[in-house]
C-alpha cells in the first residue's frame, strides 16, 4: 500500500482488503509476517522501508483513526503503535485491523496512513457491491490468476484507476483521475494537457 | 535560495517575478523534519498580497511564453527535466528531510517528475483543433488556446514530484503557472524555482508558499487580478474558499471541487503597472529561447 514510497500517505492507498474466506488464514499470516519484516526508521537510510508521517497534525489524525477502529469494535492484529526504537518523530507502525465491519469509520474514510482493514467475502457479486458502496472512487485493486475474473471485476469496480496484480505503478501517460467524489477530470494524459486550454470556434463566411 | 541567519535554521525565500522574496507581511513558517521533529528551515508564509503579486507577474509574462510555440516551450521543458535529473540526489534528500518519506521512494519521485515533464513536452503538439462539417459558404474550425495564468495547489505526500510534474502540462500548453506547494513540504518546490532560474522566463512559473488559509489561488487580491484556471490536487473536500472571494465574487460562480473555473475573466495589467516595460520584462525570455531552441528544432 505504498508504505515504502510514502508511508501509506497515498491517494491510491489500499486501505481496505477484501480477502476470500478460503485464503483468509494463510493470507493474514503472510501479511503480518511481511509487515513485521519492514524496516522502520531513519528515512534517509537506504534500507529503510517505513518513515514517519509527514507532520504532527497528520500523525495525530492517523492515531485518531486507529483509536476509532478500536472504539468501534475492530481488532488490531498488528502494529499501530509507536515503534520501540523510535522515541521521537511522527512514526506509527504499519497496522492491520481485522473484525472490521463495512460501516466502521476506518472502512469508510480515507486515513492516508499505514493502516489496513482486512474484510472477508464469499460471493463475488457481494464483494463488488461492498467495494463500490463508498462515495470515493479513485483507485481499486484486483488480485487473481483468473484472467476473465480480472477483466470482469475491473469493469465492475467504480473507480477511475484499477490495478490488476500490482498496486501503485502508474506509468507516465496512463490517465489518472477519480470517479464519484474523488476529484474531477483526469491527469497524466492528453486530457490533462487539453484541460489547460480553452477551445475557440471560428466560423468564416465567404463573401 | 536562502538568506543567512546568525543562528538557527536557514531561511528560504519564495520566487516571484524573477526575484527571491519574503512574504509582504513578513510572515514565516517552519519546515519541520518529521523524523527528528527539528525545525530545519523557515520559509515565507505567503498571503493574499503575495498571491496577487505572483499572479500579476505571471500575467505579464504569459503572452510571450504562449507565443513561443510548442517546439520552443518543449525544448525549454526538456532542459528543465535535464536539470532536475542532474540535481536528483539532492532533491530526493531534501524531500526525505521535509516529508519523512524514505529515500528510495523519493528517488523514484524525482525520476517520475522528470518523466512527466518530458512526456508533456513531447505531447504538446497534440493540442489541436478540428474542422466542422463544411457548408457551401462557411468554414468552421476550432483552436485550443491556453487560459493564461494557471494556479496549481499541490499536496504534501509527493512534494517534488507534484511540484515539478504538475506544472508541466499547463506550461507545455502555453500557460504561466503560480504554484502553491503544501505548507508542510515547501522546500523542494522552492528548489524547483532555483533550478528553473535563467531557463523559464521570470513570471512563467511562480512559486509561492504559505498556509492554506491564505492560498486563495489568485482569486483576486487588492488589484483584482485573478488566475484564469485553478487546479487543486489532493483532498476530498470542497475548496470553495479557493475562489470564493475577490473582485469577481459578486458575478462569478464559485469553483467546484477540482474544477477549473473557466469563467474568470482574463485581466490585463494596467498601463504603468509594477511589471516595468514589456521590453525589459521579456528580455530574459528571448535569451532563454536563443539558448535552447536550436538543438531540439534541428533534431
Amino acid at each position: 500500500m505504498n508504505i515504502a514510497r510514502c508511508t501509506g500517505q497515498s491517494c491510491g492507498s489500499t486501505s481496505r482488503l477484501f480477502v476470500h474466506d478460503d485464503v483468509r488464514g494463510p493470507f493474514l499470516d503472510a501479511l503480518v509476517e511481511r509487515l513485521s519484516e519492514l524496516r522502520i526508521g531513519d528515512p534517509m537510510d537506504e534500507l529503510t522501508e517505513v518513515g514517519p508521517l509527514t507532520f504532527r497534525a497528520h500523525h495525530e489524525r492517523v492515531l485518531g483513526y486507529l483509536a476509532s477502529g478500536l472504539r468501534e469494535g475492530a481488532t488490531l492484529l498488528h502494529g499501530g503503535r509507536r515503534p520501540a526504537q523510535q522515541p521521537r518523530g511522527f512514526f506509527v507502525e504499519p497496522a492491520v485491523f481485522v473484525d472490521v465491519e463495512d460501516g466502521m469509520t476506518i472502512a469508510r474514510e480515507e486515513i492516508f496512513g499505514p493502516v489496513m482493514s482486512v474484510l472477508s467475502w464469499r460471493e463475488v457479486d457481494d464483494v463488488i457491491r461492498r467495494a463500490n458502496a463508498l462515495p470515493l472512487g479513485l483507485t481499486a485493486n484486483v488480485w487473481t490468476n483468473d484472467v476473465s475474473a480480472a477483466h470482469r471485476t475491473a469493469r465492475a469496480l467504480q473507480a477511475g484507476y484499477v490495478y490488476v496484480n500490482g498496486t501503485g505503478q502508474r506509468p507516465t501517460g496512463t490517465p489518472f483521475g477519480g470517479w464519484k467524489t474523488s476529484g474531477l477530470g483526469k491527469e497524466n494524459g492528453l486530457e490533462e494537457l487539453l484541460s489547460y486550454t480553452q477551445e475557440k470556434t471560428v466560423t468564416v463566411t465567404f463573401l | 535560495m536562502a538568506t543567512a541567519t546568525a543562528d538557527g535554521p536557514e531561511h528560504r525565500l519564495m520566487h516571484i517575478g524573477g526575484a527571491w522574496v519574503d512574504a509582504v507581511d513578513g510572515g514565516r513558517l517552519e519546515a519541520v523534519d518529521p523524523t527528528s521533529e527539528r525545525v530545519v528551515a523557515t520559509f515565507p508564509d505567503g498571503g493574499e498580497q503575495d498571491v496577487d503579486r505572483a499572479v500579476a507577474s505571471a500575467d505579464e509574462a504569459v503572452e510571450n511564453w504562449r507565443d513561443l510555440g510548442w517546439a520552443r516551450r518543449g525544448a525549454i521543458l526538456r532542459e528543465l527535466a535535464d536539470r532536475i535529473t542532474e540535481s536528483a540526489d539532492a532533491l530526493a534528500r531534501l524531500d526525505v528531510v521535509d516529508s519523512g518519506n524514505p529515500l528510495t521512494g523519493m528517488r523514484r519521485d524525482i525520476a517520475g517528475a522528470s518523466a512527466e515533464i518530458l512526456y508533456y513536452a513531447g505531447l504538446s503538439p497534440e493540442i489541436r483543433g478540428s474542422t466542422s462539417p463544411p457548408s457551401p459558404d462557411t468554414l468552421s474550425y476550432t483552436l485550443r488556446e491556453p487560459y493564461g495564468v494557471v494556479a496549481r495547489i499541490v499536496p504534501f505526500n509527493h512534494p517534488f514530484k507534484f511540484a515539478a510534474g504538475k506544472v508541466a502540462a499547463p506550461l507545455a500548453a502555453g500557460n504561466a503557472v503560480v504554484l502553491k506547494p503544501s505548507e508542510h513540504t515547501s522546500l523542494s518546490a522552492l528548489e524547483l524555482a532555483r533550478i528553473s532560474e535563467g531557463l523559464l522566463p521570470p513570471g512563467v512559473a511562480e512559486c509561492g508558499d504559505g498556509a492554506r488559509e491564505h492560498s486563495r489561488g489568485g482569486a483576486g487580491g487588492p488589484s483584482g487580478r485573478s488566475a484564469n484556471r485553478l487546479h487543486r490536487l489532493g483532498a476530498h473536500r470542497p475548496c470553495d474558499h479557493a475562489l470564493s472571494r475577490g473582485a469577481h465574487q459578486a458575478r462569478q460562480p464559485r469553483a467546484r471541487w477540482q474544477e477549473p473555473d473557466r469563467r474568470l475573466p482574463r485581466r490585463r495589467p494596467g498601463a504603468g503597472g509594477a511589471g516595468g516595460s514589456c521590453r525589459d520584462e521579456h528580455r530574459p525570455l528571448h535569451r532563454a529561447v536563443l539558448r535552447f531552441d536550436l538543438a531540439p528544432l534541428r533534431a
